[in-house]
């Protein structure tokens, strides 16, 4: 019996050959799945930086949010900072006690 | 298709990272390996596989859990395939004047020999099918899958698949007439 009798022509053959050894890599990269995370990752909604001052895990209500993070400051930081100007609370009250 | 999909999409519902691994390893290659068919670039291949896995994780809360997955993902790899030619070909001017321009120092990796074999020559004239043929041919003799999941797949009638597979069997017929095929094949294809 040949192969077109069988229902199975050769051009078939042919075709389903050329398809399943495709000739170049079969297999996608080790580290495509570890992309594809940190595409996710990418993708996941940013809490605001108001969000992660109220809902800071370690139960505190600073930081996770490096506003200058060259500098290593944090929210914290600037407050302190902000309150040390003169005009801040701390320089006022030292004018007022001098 | 795999019954154990429904659990791992609610699990993916709910945000469940380790259900889109599990995920990954079930479909990576039937994913990759039809869209490495469709646009014959490994490259462009892994960087789709990772696009239809975003998708599903992005629009899990869609997917219905009651249907099998692979029919999804099949679509949306066709989709993103075709997406992937269409930008292509605004891009292909520059890149035929780039192999142009690189091309004498440029190694094909594979040894002439084998480019000369009934696989290659059969591999050129399925990449010259016009897409709605070659998604039809690839997903019926590469997966296997049936007349109908195909109709399913590219949501068209069961008769418009027959007919595309017909044509491209056709089309692939008359353009192999001629080239240096094995002498089983060439003597099909005469007859």
């Amino acid at each position: 019996m040949s192969l077109r009798d069988s229902g199975f022509d050769v051009l078939d053959r042919v075709i389903q050959r050329a398809l399943k050894r495709p000739g170049v890599r079969a297999y996608p990269r080790a580290d495509n799945y570890e992309r594809l995370l940190r595409r996710v990752a990418l993708r996941q909604p940013k809490a605001t930086w108001l969000a992660a001052l109220v809902s800071d895990p370690a139960g505190g209500v600073y930081e996770r949010v490096a506003p200058f993070p060259a500098l290593g400051l944090s929210w914290r930081d600037l407050a302190l900072a902000q309150a040390m100007r003169p005009s801040g609370i701390f320089g006022s009250l030292t004018s007022l006690a001098r | 298709m795999n019954q154990d999909d429904a659990p791992l999409i609610l699990r993916l519902q709910s945000g469940d990272l380790e259900a889109l691994g599990i995920l990954y390893d079930r479909y990576r290659l039937v994913v990759y390996r039809t869209a490495l068919a469709i646009i014959r670039d490994p490259d462009a291949a892994d960087d789709l596989l990772q696009e239809v896995f975003l998708r599903l994780h992005t629009y899990a809360a869609s997917v219905k859990p009651e249907l099998p997955l692979a029919p999804w993902l099949y679509r949306v790899t066709i989709n993103l395939s075709y997406t992937w030619f269409s930008r292509r070909r605004w891009l292909a001017p520059i890149d035929d004047f780039l192999e142009k321009l690189i091309g004498p120092t440029r190694q094909h990796p594979e040894p002439a020999a084998e480019r000369r074999s009934d696989r290659e020559a059969m591999q050129r004239a399925i990449d010259a099918l016009p897409f709605n043929q070659r998604v039809v041919v690839i997903l019926h003799y590469l997966n296997d899958l049936s007349l109908q999941e195909i109709a399913e797949i590219v949501k068209c009638p069961v008769g418009t698949v027959k007919s595309r597979l017909y044509y491209a069997r056709e089309s692939l017929r008359q353009q192999l007439e001629g080239t240096a095929l094995s002498p089983e094949v060439a003597y099909e294809f005469t007859r």
